[in-house]
């Protein structure tokens, strides 16, 4: 088969099928790996800066005893600081792929890069903030005024029996291996699928 | 570029965006998406067109770069293998004879990967050696073996075909 035959066969076919929108607000939505991924993102960074706000939001609608207060603020102000961080890396990987003007191996290999580093930080700020949760959680549930004070102070002072310790310890390690997995697999589900996708087309340049 | 501007320019290169959807795409719904979503990706990069290369040839390159990373849409699965099997030679749009040629060198084009379809698309536009390696992100060395590899299997499976026996 002669290809420059194909070429003129290929020019001379009917492109009235094509239809070009009258306006760039009648496109279609993204299915590319790369829009699904910072479509995610973006919703992820919303709720996110929505879950920042209520949690520091909360205190002021809820009676609360000053030191778990105090110490619900404290950690939720660290939590706070790493999810920002990650934000911050996320925005910077958004700011970053919007273009597909690149070398087409060039910008894959980039993005999985980039995606991999971002979603590193991801998973260990998301990983260190959730590991700080339950404590808030715990300052936040016996700091309530309805609840004696000396019950919060016994806790976070370890005033409490050796067998009591163990059980908040143990707990405290299955939350924490529970969010560790949990986060792993979120992150999978939610950006993985699309980075093996991308690496399945990678590997068919190299082939 | 304004949006008027760029509708203007790509519906004067619309052969671009059906040779492209038509090279990765069997079915006319994934052709349309394809083509749309290419239409979506020239739009979002368009401010990084400076005009130092033809707009022609920068609307190919975002063309290509869109179709090697496109994926079909997932609910259209159950039916894709099926489809996948349909033969393009019946295909409504060719049945004249002088489009034999054609719909032997598509339903051929389905079993190659989506680089070896940008390499042959590429080559059979007229793009140099160094063009292809340059558009694709491989070395000019590279890039020719790929071609000539995928030249040498393309030709392989249309003869499996039986076209030309």
């Amino acid at each position: 088969m002669d290809l420059k035959n194909i070429k003129n066969l290929m020019d001379s076919e009917d492109t009235e099928g094509i239809q070009i929108p009258s306006n760039t607000q009648h496109l279609n939505k993204s299915l590319l790996p790369m829009q699904k991924i910072r479509k995610s993102m973006r919703g992820e960074i919303f709720m996110q800066l929505l879950c920042i706000v209520i949690f520091f939001t909360v205190p002021f609608f809820y009676k609360m005893h000053e030191l778990p207060k105090a110490v619900y603020l404290i950690l939720m102000f660290v939590t706070c600081l790493l999810t920002l961080g990650y934000l911050a890396k996320m925005t910077w990987f958004l700011r970053k792929t919007n273009r597909m003007d690149q070398q087409s191996k060039d910008s894959i290999v980039s993005y999985i890069n980039d995606i991999h580093i971002t979603l590193e930080v991801y998973k260990t700020a998301i990983i260190a903030g959730s590991l700080l949760l339950p404590i808030s959680f715990l300052a936040f549930t016996m700091g309530s005024t309805k609840i004696d004070e000396s019950a919060f102070n016994s806790i976070f002072l370890l005033q409490v029996s050796n067998s009591k310790l163990a059980v908040f310890v143990v707990g405290y390690l299955i939350i924490a291996v529970i969010i560790y997995y949990g986060t792993i697999l979120w992150a999978d589900k939610l950006y993985g699928v699309h980075i093996n996708e991308l690496k399945k087309v990678l590997k068919e340049f190299d082939e | 570029m304004k949006e008027k501007e760029f509708l203007a320019a790509i519906t004067k290169h619309k052969g671009i965006l059906y040779k492209v959807s038509r090279m990765y795409c069997d079915r006319r719904e994934d052709q349309e998406d394809l083509y749309q979503e290419i239409i979506l990706q020239l739009w979002n990069s368009v401010e990084s067109f400076r005009g130092e290369s033809q707009f022609s040839s920068w609307m190919y390159r975002v063309a290509l770069n869109t179709a090697i990373i496109f994926f079909k849409k997932e609910k259209r699965k159950p039916d894709n293998h099926a489809l996948s099997d349909r033969d393009p030679i019946a295909h409504d749009d060719y049945t004249g004879e002088k489009d034999d040629q054609l719909a032997h060198f598509y339903k051929a084009v389905k079993q190659l990967n989506k680089v070896e379809k940008a390499l042959i698309l590429l080559f059979i536009d007229g793009y140099s050696g160094k063009e292809i390696a340059s558009n694709l992100g491989l070395s000019e060395s590279n890039a020719r073996v790929k071609l000539n590899r995928t030249k040498i299997k393309l030709q392989e499976i249309i003869k499996t075909q039986g076209y030309g026996s």
